[in-house]
């Protein structure tokens, strides 16, 4: 997975090096077990200060999304449910209302919105159980 | 063993003639960081770095370097330090590698497979005459040289200037190699705000002579934010906003700047009744120079890493 | 690194040395009326080598013009190259440094010009080449000149090293230098000369060195 780093942007480099962690394990690009490319190693290729690449680290180990094996290297940890069920629907309740919203204002219909959820769905990486019907 | 703070200046300062280019400068500099040194033209970066070098002498106050007095730096110790002058001069009618021999004669310490590397990376021949180098290859043999004794602490003022942005890459590519090993100290003074921020750890903001900003990189960008009101009618005055950096009007909107943002600018801002407000977080570039330009006094910032607890937020309410 | 130190003023000072070594051999040439010019013939010569000659006015331009400017390049041009900052902050004394400039420098100034008076003298002592006594006494006012060349040269390195902001200001070591060897050259017993030179060679030696640690670079 290639990472890249923008001085331009407004969020600082090791936020978005975070949110290209995340992104690639919600894609899949990134899956359980794979190896990160160590901090010596990404800081070079991305000519940016180690310290800001083991921060990015720290802060996705101290979230569960990676871990760090001594001497071996650092790895995507598995997903792991350990927010409660309220939670987490709570957390996907505000992120729908958010994108929502957003579609409403953009002027798109309720089908055109559902087509471009069927179409994008396909290139994340879901983990969870298949839901039943209800 | 205490490691010392590896640049700690007391209330340094220098004058020419009238004018004090220098004045009153704590800078401190911790072992193992990177440090932007940064500031608009003729804010007395350069000469800072002179004085800390012995190039110019102070009117007043001290400078230690790796724990020893500037002014009495024993031997030794001077063959730990590097310094690359603006412009990296060196001997034009020099050779490559009579440049090589000639400052290799000096350190004990000398590491010239490391030397060798970079000018096979580079392609540059021993031969060439240091004149007849582009300036990005001048650059970099510059580095070079101040790099193979392994110094603890290297001092770069403006090593960027005038390069390409390709021959710039190169120049970082080569002080992240040198980051990477432990307790490396680096101060460099540079206008090219975006590698500062790829590069630094901490950075100090000199504005006229004055340190007026010595904190995390990250510290100073999160602590700017930039505050945009839209007003119905004819815009406020500036609002009474501790913090404030700078205040602009622009059509019907109100720019303003702050340092921190918190309750207390909060309850100044909607006092004022804006239509809507919108809190922006800058770059470092556009945040320095939010924080550089503004009329008013930039009011001052300082964090050191046992502060950390403290909120931003409080210290511009100060 | 000592060593490296020297080749290097050496090799900064080659480039003036050569031309010092071209413009003496014609100085010679004409000293001695030899032909350089290819029109020019064997003339005759109408001086009496080290009694009354051209000697004192070639020898000002020639090794006098060396000294200066060997004095201003290892300061000023240094100065205005920047390389000052290449090469002060290493781990070296600075007084170091300027002693073997100064060393190498002095060395240039006095050997060249010293050895235009010898290879002078050698030719006026060479039977055949003038119908007159030669005495080595003849050529005291000639070596006056030689040890005034010290207080030049120092002179002008002085005026190199010394700061400030008006160009006049700066060649003012230099102006006095001059006048000093002027005195120094008509001075009237050798060893007042010597005494002289002695001197104001070492204060101008010790000027230097206030300058070298004093100033702003």
């Amino acid at each position: 997975m290639e990472f890249q780093c923008d001085t331009t942007s407004r969020t600082p480099i090791y936020k978005q090096l975070i949110v290209q962690v995340r992104q690639g394990i919600a894609r899949g690009k990134l899956l359980p077990g794979d190896r990160l490319p160590s901090v010596r190693q990404l800081s070079q290729q991305l000519v940016v200060n180690p310290n800001t690449v083991a921060r990015a680290y720290t802060e996705l180990e101290r979230e569960g999304l990676l871990h760090t094996r001594q001497g071996v290297g650092v790895f995507v940890a598995e997903l792991q449910a350990d927010l409660n069920e309220s939670v987490r629907q709570e957390r996907l309740q505000t992120a729908l209302e958010c994108f929502l919203t957003e579609s409403v204002h953009l002027g798109f219909s309720a089908d055109q919105v559902l087509q471009a959820v069927a179409e994008q769905i396909q290139n994340f990486h879901f983990v969870g159980a298949p839901s039943d019907a209800n | 063993m205490i490691m010392s703070d590896a640049i700690v200046t007391k209330r340094l300062t220098k004058h020419y003639g009238r004018k004090r280019v220098v004045d009153s400068l704590n800078l401190r500099v911790p072992r193992g960081s990177v440090y932007g040194f940064l500031g608009r033209n003729g804010a007395g970066k350069s000469t800072t770095i002179k004085m800390l070098l012995g190039m110019v002498h102070a009117d007043y106050g001290q400078v230690e370097l790796l724990g020893e007095p500037a002014d009495q730096l024993c031997w030794e110790t001077r063959s730990r330090i590097a310094y690359l002058a603006e412009g990296h001069p060196c001997y034009g009618w020099m050779t490559i590698g009579e440049a090589v021999r000639f400052t290799s004669s000096f350190y004990p310490n000398w590491n010239s497979t490391l030397v060798d590397q970079i000018l096979d990376h580079f392609q540059l021949s021993r031969r060439q005459k240091f004149r007849r180098l582009s300036r990005g290859q001048q650059a970099q043999v510059s580095l070079a040289l101040a790099v193979a004794p392994d110094p603890e602490l290297l001092i770069l003022d403006d090593p960027t200037l005038g390069l390409d942005t390709v021959v710039r890459r190169d120049f970082l590519e080569s002080l992240i190699q040198i980051i990477q090993r432990q307790g490396r100290t680096i101060l460099f003074s540079s206008h090219i705000l975006g590698d500062v921020e790829r590069v630094a750890d901490r950075i100090g903001i000199l504005v006229a002579g004055v340190l007026r900003v010595d904190c995390r990189t990250d510290q100073f960008r999160e602590s700017i934010r930039k505050i945009v009101l839209e007003f119905h009618g004819e815009l406020p005055e500036q609002p009474l906003c501790p913090g404030l950096v700078s205040c602009r009007q622009v059509g019907s909107q109100l720019e303003l700047v702050t340092v921190g943002y918190d309750d207390v600018q909060r309850e100044a801002i909607e006092a004022l009744n804006p239509r809507s407000i919108e809190v922006l977080d800058l770059n470092l570039e556009d945040a320095f120079i939010e924080y550089t330009r503004g009329p008013r006094r930039p009011l001052p910032l300082f964090v050191m890493e046992n502060q950390d607890a403290q909120k931003t937020g409080s210290q511009g309410a100060a | 690194m000592l060593k490296r130190l020297v080749v290097k003023e050496l090799r900064e000072s080659a480039g003036l040395v050569a031309l010092a070594v071209l413009g003496m051999a014609c100085v010679l040439a004409s000293l001695t009326g030899f032909p350089i010019l290819p029109w020019q013939q064997r003339s005759e010569i109408y001086q009496y080598p080290f009694v009354r000659d051209s000697l004192p006015f070639y020898f000002a331009l020639s090794a006098g013009g060396l000294a200066i400017a060997l004095g201003l390049k290892q300061t000023a041009w240094e100065l205005g190259q920047g390389t000052y900052y290449f090469l002060l902050h290493r781990p070296v004394h600075r007084q170091r440094i300027f002693i073997i400039k100064l060393a190498v420098g002095g060395m240039l100034a006095m050997s060249l010009s010293g050895l235009l008076i010898l290879l002078y003298a050698w030719w006026a002592m060479t039977p055949g080449h003038f119908p007159a006594p030669f005495y080595w006494s003849m050529t005291f006012p000639a070596w006056k000149m030689w040890i005034a060349i010290l207080t030049v040269y120092l002179g002008a390195f002085l005026s190199g090293i010394r700061p400030g902001r008006w160009f006049g200001s700066r060649l003012v070591p230099l102006a006095a230098a001059i006048s000093t060897a002027l005195m120094i050259s008509d001075a009237s017993w050798f060893w007042l000369a010597v005494a002289l030179s002695l001197a104001t060679s070492l204060l101008g030696v010790f000027a230097i060195f206030h300058y070298v640690q004093q100033r702003d670079y």
